[in-house]
């Protein structure tokens, strides 16, 4: 089994830059105002004519990045926008301008906010950063139990069937989507047939586990090596989501129209199944307890959304693959949680210090049923 | 000892749940987060903070035993984890000696896996070694980090160390 160390070019460069603010810089509260000016510096330097920034808000909720929202007067309107900025480290440390890439590709093809500033370059805003469109919408019902960044998100049986479908019809959308005329400059272009995709992503990992890990791990060595053994090769090259589950995107609850698929940040381009083996993950699942029907992202069983994927992309589900990717999820999930997020807290680089110790237990979870997993195979 | 660890933790959650927490701004959603965040924390800590150096104790013997397996498997050859291993026939008394003798001990175990797994010989060998002492590190991590609510209903962290050390 070789195991290769190449990363994609960008998120190299960005894994780098984290390792060199390791023990330089610390994350400090942030001051409303100083960040206002530097937004009016920064949209000065983008905007023509008149424009006017007000009401900068911190938003709560998330698991990674600070973000706040703000109003901005401009081209004779007046617009909520949302700046969303990398603290100095966080569970996911991804190249800012991937997002920003695959957003614009996709604008037109799925709900999506608009990106319509962004910055890799610290000295712009502080750290890399975008703004984007504040879209309305809500990511639970109102009576729903409030849960961190969304895990576990239920919606009741009135509103389920509505969301599950287009749930459903915009993964596909998503994985249909012909990317390879857009420029996506941030990636490189993984080849049919081969397994340059899951190579570039498990290379991720174990450099995301060898800088942040406090110590070796027996059981993480265990599903590493058996996720390198075991690589599929990709049929057809799709963009994938990285983090497409209930609880990253918004509706209106009034209509149960989805207004913003959310959370782009670890998208690449690679197998769809990826995604799939995500979606049925049962952790982010619910029993119906009158039935006891397993819903996938408390949205649909999984028969059922595979047939309505397969129908809407044209794209086959293949069930091995989707064996694979549930482990690969696992395990990267484990990384991020148990390594980066505790290690993020530990060198004072993060504004959710709490957080990032607290979700280490889903890790053990996650890693415990990846093991569990592999040892049934 | 008075007060000792678990009482001043106690007082701190009061305090922070009787009169730091009411007196967020309703409006701070940000801070209001962070304060159930933390209370939930010192609940975690409460917890497991009378298990921690057995905890190390164990995951010490478990993966000085995990190492010595590995190094029976045929035709392996490791001159620093064969120190390693009789270095570390007394564990440390010291907290912070034994977690990092264990953490030494890990990272060579973890180098030794990776070698044999890359030999079709060694490997079922080294993963069914590997599995069995994963079972028991799982045991022991899902049991320490139970509060944080992920690992559904396991039990205790003091009641696990009990029955692995009978074991």
């Amino acid at each position: 089994m070789s195991r290769s160390t190449t990363l994609e070019p960008s998120v190299e460069r960005t894994l780098d830059r984290k390792r060199a603010r390791r023990g330089v810089v610390q994350h400090e509260a942030p001051v409303v105002s100083v960040i206002e000016e530097r937004l009016r510096t920064f949209l000065a330097a983008r905007i023509n004519g008149e424009h006017a920034v007000s009401d900068l808000r911190r938003m709560a909720g998330g698991a990674s990045k600070e973000q706040f929202t703000f109003t901005l007067e401009w081209e004779g309107r007046r617009e909520k926008l949302v700046l969303r900025m990398d603290p100095p480290a966080s569970l996911v440390e991804t190249p800012r301008l991937r997002e920003v890439e695959v957003l614009g590709a996709l604008q037109g093809t799925l709900p999506t906010p608009v990106v319509h500033f962004a910055t890799d370059d610290p000295d712009d805003l502080g750290a890399p950063a975008m703004v984007c469109s504040f879209i309305d919408g809500v990511v639970a019902p109102a009576d729903a139990p409030k849960t961190a960044s969304g895990l576990g998100t239920t919606y009741g049986p009135a509103l389920r069937p509505r969301l599950a479908e287009q749930f459903v019809d915009h993964l596909a959308a998503l994985h249909r989507f012909d990317w390879s005329g857009h420029e996506l400059p941030s990636f490189q272009r993984p080849r049919p047939g081969t397994t340059d995709a899951i190579d570039w992503r498990l290379a991720h990992f174990d450099r995301m586990w060898a800088d942040d890990a406090f110590e070796a791990h027996p059981t993480i060595a265990l599903v590493r090596e058996w996720l390198w053994e075991h690589r599929p090769e990709v049929d057809h090259v799709s963009i994938v989501h990285g983090d497409y589950r209930n609880g990253n995107f918004l509706f209106d609850e009034g209509d149960a129209r989805i207004t913003a698929i959310l959370d782009w940040e670890l998208t690449c381009l690679g197998d769809r199944h990826h995604d799939l083996a995500y979606v049925v993950m049962k952790d982010w699942g619910q029993v119906d307890p009158e039935t006891g029907t397993f819903y996938c992202c408390a949205l649909m069983p999984r028969e059922e959304l595979f047939a309505r994927y397969e129908a809407a992309s044209g794209l086959t589900v293949d069930p091995a693959r989707i064996d694979y990717y549930v482990v690969l999820n696992l395990y990267w999930a484990a990384v991020c949680t148990i390594a980066c997020g505790v290690r993020a807290a530990a060198e004072r680089m993060t504004h959710l210090d709490v957080l990032q110790n607290i979700v280490s237990g889903l890790g053990v979870a996650f890693i415990h049923e990846a093991a569990s997993l592999i040892e049934e195979r | 000892m008075v007060p000792n660890v678990e009482q001043q933790l106690n007082a701190i959650r009061r305090t922070i749940e009787k009169t730091i927490q009411p007196a967020l701004p309703a409006d701070e959603g940000f801070a209001q987060e962070q304060a159930g965040l933390v209370l939930a924390s010192l609940d975690w800590v409460m917890d497991v903070v009378a298990h921690e150096q057995r905890y190390e104790q164990i995951e010490h013997a478990d993966t000085r035993a995990l190492l010595e397996d590995l190094l029976g498997l045929a035709g392996t050859t490791d001159d620093d984890a064969r120190a390693l291993l009789e270095q570390s026939a007394e564990p440390p008394a010291d907290l912070p000696a034994l977690r990092e003798q264990t953490g030494r001990l890990k990272a060579a175990t973890v180098r030794l896996f990776d070698v044999l797994a890359a030999e079709p010989a060694t490997r079922p060998d080294a993963r069914r070694l590997l599995a069995a002492s994963s079972r028991r590190q799982m045991e022991r991590e899902r049991s320490w980090t139970r509060m944080t609510g992920f690992s559904g209903d396991v039990p205790n962290v003091g009641e696990v160390l009990a029955a692995q050390a009978g074991g």
